[in-house]
């Protein structure tokens, strides 16, 4: 759980950038409620700085640029510095207000105990981004289920197939703008469901 | 003498009874030979994580449940609240995390028991079945009586646990502590010790350590390669930092190095029970938290240790009473990708054992 | 094609293994007979149920209260909001004092049974009742409405232990 790990990399990277640190203030507001009834306090105060205040990272993190992936991914896996031997997962997040797409990587390393999550950009109409399975194996599959889910593209990636959704499917379930509709047959049974109610005399319900 | 040979690709499921649910494996066979095994997934799949945008805090304890791996609704309990704790900074009383421990050590136990059961029909012991579902079945009463549910307990809340254990609730654990014990040699006698199990599973499906982590495998999977890593070591939850227990770790690698981590496993369980019992401190059960918990702008990624590996969660909040987004990491995905490794070069017979050892639940891959 | 298992066996002779097969055979059989004697562990369900905990997670349902002669229902609408399935529809008219329910209706076939409606209920007017056996043959049966929630509600103290009961035609609902 520390941020050192981050501040290392940028050390060595120039170009990322940490994700924002726990503000201070808002550290030392936790610890002092619980004497006190913890929930009280609680419900006035976020009302108004819920959406207003920084985001609190509670998980050491940095904001990778698309080009540099790749090679920062590597030094990470193998640098006796970083020992990051392990992804945990990728995944993405999507943000339409921004335009952008952050794909998420979570990095572990079992020596240290170091977290680290990596963010990377992309746009939101042709995402891409270049795959890391060539430096974690285990990468496979996840990339496979982003893909699957956001659409986004990993250049190098060797089975780039739907893996959740069937191949057919069209959109990208976890977009924000992705709308499901029922299939026909499921809207038939509602239907049938309607119906039936009807039958039992209990008038328009549910 | 020049045979002509081809390779013949097999389907197997997405309906086959020791498949574990719904899973399809498509398996190219050099005659006996397995030359390449993939797994097909998806068929389970039911967005959890896009379902869990639309539900508040609250209303999605009832959803990981069930959405995630159905035979361990606490521990995605666990690993939900854990993460919106964290978020939104509330605390838990000594003795609610208490509780959570006993529930998740007792649900870690009754996984194990549904694995050893399905595994040994897997090879061929059917009484195994029998006497697991047994066991299992007096976890079940216990939880029932606890949290009124036997699958799917929506017990766990955020900053506690929803009702106080019931009188007479921890005795019946501890005498189920003892009974528990006394069953296992049994177990080894029945199993483990008998060599046609043995010779199934000894030295079959070998996963070495350095693939095990790079193929993101994690859990009992990992540690029968030689990872000697637990979250609850590493990254203590509740109060996994103040009981004693040990982490079994194999080298092997095999089929019958994970069968023997998840026995120990078992044992170590009734260790941290009992100790969780002779500690359970008196108080809360719960701390005050609203209905519709607003949970602050910021993004958190904890991590448990779910009987199948690690199970995480990456919360995103924006600040509203529901999340923006989750990401759920199910430990049986990624093990589940393992083994394609795992599978290559064995023969045919060789594909439910090694299938059956790394216990996945399709509900936990799929999601 | 990587290494195959089994080699070491090999050299054991083949009485040797035929006899460590044997010794496992009896070892497991041992066990199995042990077991034989030991209490059976099931019921022969539809004749012989086991009582569920009084925390049991069963049907829904309002029950009357015999002072009133009415369930305790304030209509406060608590239970249809945090419900995660919206299975729970609530109607009501008339105002302050006089209002009255025109509408309670749970989808049991939707309902996950979690148990937050009761939990966030203000009077405890919505309960769990520990039955089990709702199963019909037709999804449209699993509607419950306001006359069907009354009537699910417990009439007599839950007993203990196992019950031999006749077996019933028809089920309760
Ligand atoms: S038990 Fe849960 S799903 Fe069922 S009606 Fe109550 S709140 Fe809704
Ligand atoms: S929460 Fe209770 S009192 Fe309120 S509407 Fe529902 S049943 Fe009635």
């Amino acid at each position: 759980m520390s941020w050192e790990i981050a501040e290392k990399l940028r050390a060595r990277f120039p170009e990322v950038e940490l994700f924002p640190r726990p503000g201070e203030g808002e550290h030392h507001e936790a610890p002092p409620s619980p004497p006190t009834p913890p929930a009280p306090p609680a419900p006035p105060a976020p009302k108004r700085p819920a959406h207003e205040a920084p985001p609190a990272f509670l998980t050491p993190g940095v904001v990778v640029p698309r080009e540099r992936l790749l090679e920062i991914c590597g030094v990470l896996a193998t640098d006796a510095e970083f020992g990051l031997r392990y992804l945990s997962f990728v995944s993405a997040i999507d943000r339409p207000e921004a335009g952008q797409l952050e794909v998420l990587y979570h990095l572990y390393s079992f020596e240290t105990k170091d977290e680290l999550a990596l963010k990377v950009r992309v746009s939101r109409e042709h995402p891409s981004v270049p795959s890391v399975t060539s430096v974690w194996d285990g990468a496979n599959w996840h990339e496979r289920e982003t893909y699957d889910l956001f659409g986004i593209v990993f250049d190098g990636h060797p089975n780039l197939r739907r893996i959740m959704m069937t191949d057919d499917w069209i959109g990208h379930p976890l977009r924000k703008d992705y709308v499901y509709q029922d299939p026909p047959w499921l809207v038939e049974a509602a239907r049938q469901r309607q119906r039936d109610i009807e039958g039992l005399g209990l008038g328009e319900r549910a | 003498m020049a045979l002509r040979t081809e390779e013949l690709i097999l389907n197997m499921g997405p309906q086959h009874p020791s498949t574990h649910g719904v899973l399809r494996l498509i398996v190219t066979l050099d005659g006996e030979n397995i030359v390449d095994a993939q797994p097909d997934i998806g068929y389970l799949h039911s967005s959890v994580e896009k379902m869990m945008e639309a539900r508040t805090y609250l209303q999605n304890i009832a959803l990981v449940d069930r959405g995630m791996d159905y035979l361990t609704a606490m521990s995605n309990e666990e690993v939900w609240v854990l993460a919106v704790e964290r978020l939104a900074k509330i605390e838990v009383p000594e003795r609610a995390k208490s509780i959570r421990t006993i529930m998740l050590e007792l649900q870690r136990i009754s996984s194990h028991l549904i694995w050893w059961g399905t595994f040994g029909i897997d090879l061929g012991a059917f009484t195994a079945f029998l006497w697991a579902m047994r066991e299992r079945e007096r976890i079940m009463d216990l939880f029932e009586a606890s949290t009124g549910g036997r699958l799917h307990h929506v017990y766990f809340r955020i900053g506690g646990v929803n009702e106080d254990l019931p009188e007479g609730w921890t005795d019946r654990v501890a005498e189920f502590c003892d009974y528990f014990l006394a069953r296992l040699p049994e177990y080894d006698d029945l199993i483990t010790g008998n060599p046609i199990f043995q010779a199934r599973t000894k030295g079959v499906g070998v996963l070495p350590l350095s693939t095990a982590i790079a193929m993101g495998a994690s859990g009992p999977v990992a540690r029968a390669s030689g990872l000697s890593y637990d979250v609850r070591k590493a990254h203590p939850y509740e109060v996994y930092d103040r009981v004693s227990f040990d982490i079994p770790v194999r080298t092997a690698g095999d089929c019958f190095a994970r069968y023997e981590v998840r026995m120990e496993e078992m044992r170590q369980s009734v260790r941290i029970i009992r100790q969780c019992l002779e500690h359970l401190p008196a108080g809360e059960i719960r701390s005050k938290v609203q209905v519709a918990l607003k949970v602050p702008k910021g993004e958190v990624y904890a991590r448990t240790e779910s009987p199948r590996g690690d199970l995480g969660i990456y919360l995103v909040g924006d600040g509203s009473d529901k999340p923006y987004r989750v990401k759920i990491r199910a430990p049986a995905f990624s093990n589940l990708y393992a083994l394609t490794e795992m599978m290559k070069g064995w023969k045919v017979a060789d594909v439910i054992a090694i299938l059956g050892s790394i216990d996945i639940v399709l509900s936990d891959v799929d999601r | 094609m990587s290494v195959q298992p089994a080699e070491t066996d090999g050299k054991k002779g083949l009485v040797e293994q035929a006899w460590q097969a044997a010794v496992g055979l009896v070892v497991g059989l041992k066990s199995t007979l042990r077991t034989m004697f030991e209490p059976k562990a099931t019921v022969i369900y539809p004749l012989e149920k086991i009582n569920v905990s009084n925390r049991w997670h069963g049907l829904l349902a309002l029950p009357i209260d015999p002072e009133t002669d009415n369930d305790k229902c304030i209509i406060c609408f608590q239970c249809e909001r945090v419900c995660p399935d919206r299975c729970i529809h609530i109607e009501a008219t008339g105002k302050g004092k006089d209002r009255v329910l025109t509408r309670f209706d749970i989808e049991m076939d939707k309902c996950c049974y979690c148990g937050l409606c009761v939990e966030v209920c203000p009077t405890e007017a919505i309960v769990f009742v520990p039955h089990y056996e709702a199963s019909t043959y037709n999804r449209a049966n699993l509607l419950y409405d306001l006359d069907d929630l009354h009537r699910a509600a417990p009439k007599e103290p839950i007993a203990t232990g196992v019950v031999k009961v006749r077996r019933q035609v028809g089920g309760t609902r």
